[in-house]
């Protein structure tokens, strides 16, 4: 496996994944936020982007200006293929081992 | 409204400033994003907060760091490959193609400097290499003893002789300990065969704490017995040539008959124990030398013995450092003699503190420094003349330096190329230096002092250390012309316009490291002529005898009285004296004499001598009368000089003779005569008091005097005399005067040390003037040309050039030959005390010398400058 994926980069690679072609700075770090409940700082974000972009999971394009960023440009991220293959990986391992937790994870026991 | 309230002002323009030219927009964009979001739902003031705080995050962030390194470069020059090193190195061959004089001159001087460098580093290899072959190198440990006379402090290598013993009975957990005795020094005796003998007396655990193999023999057994010897692969063969030497004896005085029980192999050179022999020390005991087993009296004397141990793999030393300390605190009780025991590692011994008796070669890291001193004398100006040279020529380089840069070439990019090109330079260089090397590597293993036991020829290990220090000067020399280069603004080089910085660097640096060296090559030269002085004002030097045409004979075991018979038939020979010492030379005996009102005696310089010597030598007698033939009332009298006179307060010479004195506290002598002084040991000590007794018991040499006419077949007559007397040494027999002259041979070492040095010094100077006179012409070729078409004499050009030169020999003599002047004036009274000041010749010669070499230097290339047409070097414009 190709570099190792933590958690927080699995948590950015789904988010930009969910959030189809829209996926950007702001965006990303809103989804995040609401969803975990949790603030995430602007340079951590975009840090963690850097290295999945060094990685190669993710590639990247400057999209239109826009009035309300003082006319400037998005970076919008897209998931590519190895970094699907990454987070299929990922799953693949998560299951394995959720079906052979399953006994002791058993919540109703 | 809402367009009315902007993030703060000063956030963002922190933010641009830190973000240099990468590229930020959507970073930007997102925090502005976040302030006007955060200003729906927060204050305006809680918003600008949250902003300041995001710039931030972002400023100190990975992503930002990342996007500023990959702006830095030009896609296309991001690192450095292999073709833009190729690139590099074809710009370096060409470069130095195309100015294959300075690059001649500047490789030269470099190599000379590298020469010595290389020097330096086969010593350091070869002395950090000292000892290596111990398997068990880490465990073994040696005592060490310091003696607190509250003066020098000095330590000893050796210890008293039963401290072995008490660390071995009274200490557990050390794992072996071995005593060496450094005395086996003697002449072994085979089948009417005498061969001298060096080793030492040591115990059989000596084979199980180091590794000297055997290649006959038990290493268990070997040096159990006493009175058995092992002996190196090399004596045996001189010895006993091609016979098996086991089961063998030789005798040996005073320890008598030895049967040899093995052969070692030869030790290597990088060992700090040296031996021919190794006796067992059993012998010692039985022979009743070292039978003063923990006496007092042993425990101050500790002049040849040695203690070293090895200790279990992973223990430390401390617990027996802490036992010999006890130890010397018990054993030295009182005040008037303290010292103290320590050990030092096996690996520390060489290189090691400065110690003495050492047991064998040894480099103190003093020495080291000093021989790294030398080098570095010649490699820093050999390398100062390199970056000079390199950034005179860059005027020329400017229009490569400026494309590069426009073609996008990063400043880290262009001082890496200046840096490779240095480095081919002295790559060059190095590989030059090796001849160089080969050429005094033989002179300078005859100068040092330890040199017999050195191993200097260049291997795998030199050479991988002289390519890496070759390297590390060549970045080092590298990085001024680098830096320099790669600070050039691309547009003021392709305008030609970067005479201007070039000035700041022409002014004071380059003038004041030419004086600099060209100081310290007058100061060379000066040493050497001074030097050279000093050795014939010592060899003319009225020593108050006759040197010429006396032959010293040794004894040895020849009974003077035969020897003169068998000697006294020669026809060659004039007359025979006998003496105890020879004259003129460091050793003469010391023996206390005392006057009878005196409570303490007083060490006296003495000769003992014959009746003939006083005649043989043309010394000159005031008073009273020579030693008669009779020998037992010689041995009642003395003769004294005049300072012996003077230090007994015996009045003047006359009112001397007759009177007693007692020597060696209890013998009554009286005074028979007074010589004039003259100077009975060598010229480095003052005259002082001193007296003839006559003991034929003591004479050690004959003093033949016999003239020189035919020197040869006098010498094959008195080897047949010789053998008659003794036929087992062979004759010993030295002209005086040479004698005389081996006692200041150290002269000519060191002259020929500084005298190479100077060589050098000189040669590194006159390579770097002779560039930058090169230079500065080749500057101003268009001026002359302008002067000598407006009228102006070749005279006056040649002047207009050299001026600037000729001030910098200039201030360079008046610098230094005070300071040498000064220097020496101090050093030659201390080496020797009749010393001949430093005379206005030494300096006129010297500074002449030099002004000669600096001179030529100069006008060489200025008369040529001087002389050139005109024409050619207008016509272009």
């Amino acid at each position: 496996m190709k570099g190792y994926l933590g958690e927080f980069e699995e948590l950015v690679l789904l988010t930009i994944a969910s959030l189809l072609d829209n996926a950007y700075g702001v965006s990303i770090k809103t989804y995040i936020d609401e969803r975990t409940s949790r603030s995430i700082s602007i340079g951590a974000l975009h840090s963690t982007i850097t290295r999945l972009e060094e990685k190669g999971y993710l590639s990247s394009h400057l999209g239109e200006p826009t009035q309300e960023r003082g006319g400037r440009s998005k970076r919008l991220y897209e998931v590519t293929q190895t970094g699907k293959l990454a987070l299929h990986q990922m799953k693949n391992l998560r299951d394995d081992l959720w079906v052979a937790a399953a006994q002791n994870l058993s919540l109703t026991k | 409204m809402k367009s009315k309230i902007q993030p703060p002002r000063l956030a963002d323009s922190l933010f641009l400033w830190y973000c240099e030219r990468a590229s930020v927009e959507d970073l930007h964009g997102d925090v502005e994003e976040l302030f006007y979001a955060d200003l729906e739902k927060h204050s305006l003031f809680r918003a600008k907060l949250k902003y300041w705080q995001r710039i931030f995050s972002l400023i100190f962030s990975y992503a930002l760091r990342q996007r500023k390194r990959r702006a830095a470069y030009h896609p296309y020059s991001s690192g450095i490959n292999t073709a833009i090193l190729s690139n590099y190195f074809k710009t370096a061959v060409r470069n130095l193609a195309k100015n294959k004089f300075y690059a001649g001159l500047n490789i030269f001087g470099l190599s000379l400097g590298m020469s010595l460098s290389l020097l330096f580093i086969s010593i350091l290899v070869f002395i950090y290499r000292y000892d290596n072959f111990h398997t068990k190198r880490d465990q073994i440990y040696r005592v060490i003893t310091q003696v607190h006379d509250d003066v020098d402090n000095p330590i000893y290598a050796s210890t008293p002789a039963d401290l072995g013993y008490v660390l071995e009975q009274e200490l557990p957990g050390i794992e072996k300990v071995v005593s060496i005795q450094g005395t086996l020094n003697g002449e072994a005796d085979y089948e009417e065969k005498k061969m001298p003998v060096r080793g030492y007396f040591t115990e059989p655990e000596f084979f199980e704490v180091f590794d000297f193999p055997l290649l006959k023999g038990n290493p268990a057994t070997a040096l159990k017995e006493p009175n058995s010897i092992l002996i190196t692969e090399k004596e045996a063969e001189k010895i006993f040539g091609s016979k098996d030497p086991v089961g063998e004896v030789l005798t040996i005085p005073p320890y008598g008959e030895m049967t040899v029980t093995g052969v070692l192999k030869d030790v290597p050179k990088n060992s700090h124990l040296t031996f021919g022999a190794l006796a067992s020390y059993s012998t010692l005991l039985s022979a009743g030398q070292q039978n003063q087993q923990l006496s007092e009296a042993s425990w101050t004397n500790f002049t040849d013995s040695y203690v070293y141990f090895l200790l279990p793999e992973g223990s430390s030393s401390d617990a027996v450092e802490n036992f010999l300390s006890q130890l010397a605190k018990d054993r030295y009780p009182k005040d008037d003699f303290l010292a103290s025991f320590s050990v030092q590692r096996l690996n520390d011994i060489v290189p090691g503190v400065e110690v003495y008796n050492a047991i064998g070669p040894s480099w103190d890291h003093l020495s080291i420094l000093l021989v790294a001193l030398t080098t570095l004398i010649i490699l820093i100006p050999a390398c100062a003349n390199y970056v000079n040279l390199s950034i005179s020529q860059s005027l020329k380089r400017m229009k490569e330096i400026g494309v590069r840069k426009v073609m996008g070439g990063q400043r880290r990019q262009i001082f890496f190329q200046f840096i490779v090109e240095t480095t081919l330079s002295m790559m060059i260089a190095l590989f030059l230096s090796y001849f160089f090397f080969e050429l005094i590597r033989g002179e300078f293993h005859k100068m040092l002092a330890e040199a017999d036991s050195m191993d200097m020829t260049p291997n795998f290990i030199t050479l991988i250390c002289s390519i890496g220090f070759a390297l590390l000067v060549g970045v080092l020399a590298g990085i001024v012309p680098a830096l320099y280069f790669s600070k050039i603004n691309p547009l003021n080089a392709l305008k030609s316009m970067v005479s201007i910085p070039t000035r700041k660097f022409r002014l004071p640096g380059r003038k004041i490291m030419l004086t600099v060296q060209y100081g310290m090559s007058l100061g060379f030269i000066m040493a050497v002529v001074i030097m050279l002085q000093q050795y014939r004002y010592s060899m003319n030097y009225d020593f108050g005898f006759r040197r010429e045409n006396i032959l010293d004979v040794a004894l040895q075991d020849v009974k003077p009285q035969l020897f003169r018979n068998e000697f006294g038939k020669l026809a060659a020979v004039q007359s025979i004296s006998m003496s105890s010492n020879i004259l003129g030379l460091d050793y003469s005996a010391v023996k206390f004499i005392k006057d009878e009102s005196q409570q303490d005696s007083t060490a006296v310089a003495t000769i003992s001598i014959d009746d003939n010597f006083i005649d043989n030598f043309g010394l000159h007698l005031i008073a009273g009368s020579n030693f008669s033939s009779d020998q037992n009332s010689n041995l009642r009298h003395i003769i004294i000089n005049e300072e012996m006179v003077k230090a007994f307060n015996l009045g003047d010479a006359f009112s001397a003779v007759g009177k007693t004195l007692l020597l060696n506290d209890d013998k009554e002598v009286s005074i028979l005569g007074v010589v004039k002084n003259f100077h009975y040991t060598s010229l480095r000590q003052p005259i002082g008091a001193f007296f003839f007794t006559s003991d034929p018991s003591e004479f050690q040499y004959a003093n033949l005097s016999m003239p020189l006419t035919n020197r040869f077949d006098d010498l094959t007559q008195m080897e047949v005399a010789w053998k008659a007397l003794d036929s087992n040494h062979k004759v010993k027999a030295q002209y005086f005067s040479d004698e005389i002259g081996d006692a200041y041979s150290f002269y000519f070492v060191v002259i020929k040390l500084w005298g190479f040095l100077g060589l050098l010094a000189v040669t590194v100077a006159s390579i770097g003037l002779l560039g930058t006179v090169a230079f500065t012409i080749g500057n101003r070729l268009k001026e002359v040309s302008i002067r000598k078409v407006m009228g102006a004499s070749t005279e006056s050009v040649v002047f207009m050039l050299s001026k600037d030169f000729l001030l910098l020999i200039f201030i360079a003599t008046i610098v230094t030959v005070p300071i040498v002047y000064f220097l020496f004036t101090k050093i030659l009274v201390q080496m020797q005390y009749y010393s001949v000041s430093v005379g206005v010749s030494e300096i006129v010669v010297s500074v002449l010398l030099l002004a000669i070499l600096g001179l030529t230097t100069i006008f060489s290339q200025t008369i040529r400058a001087a002389n050139a047409n005109p024409v050619d070097h207008m016509r272009g414009d």
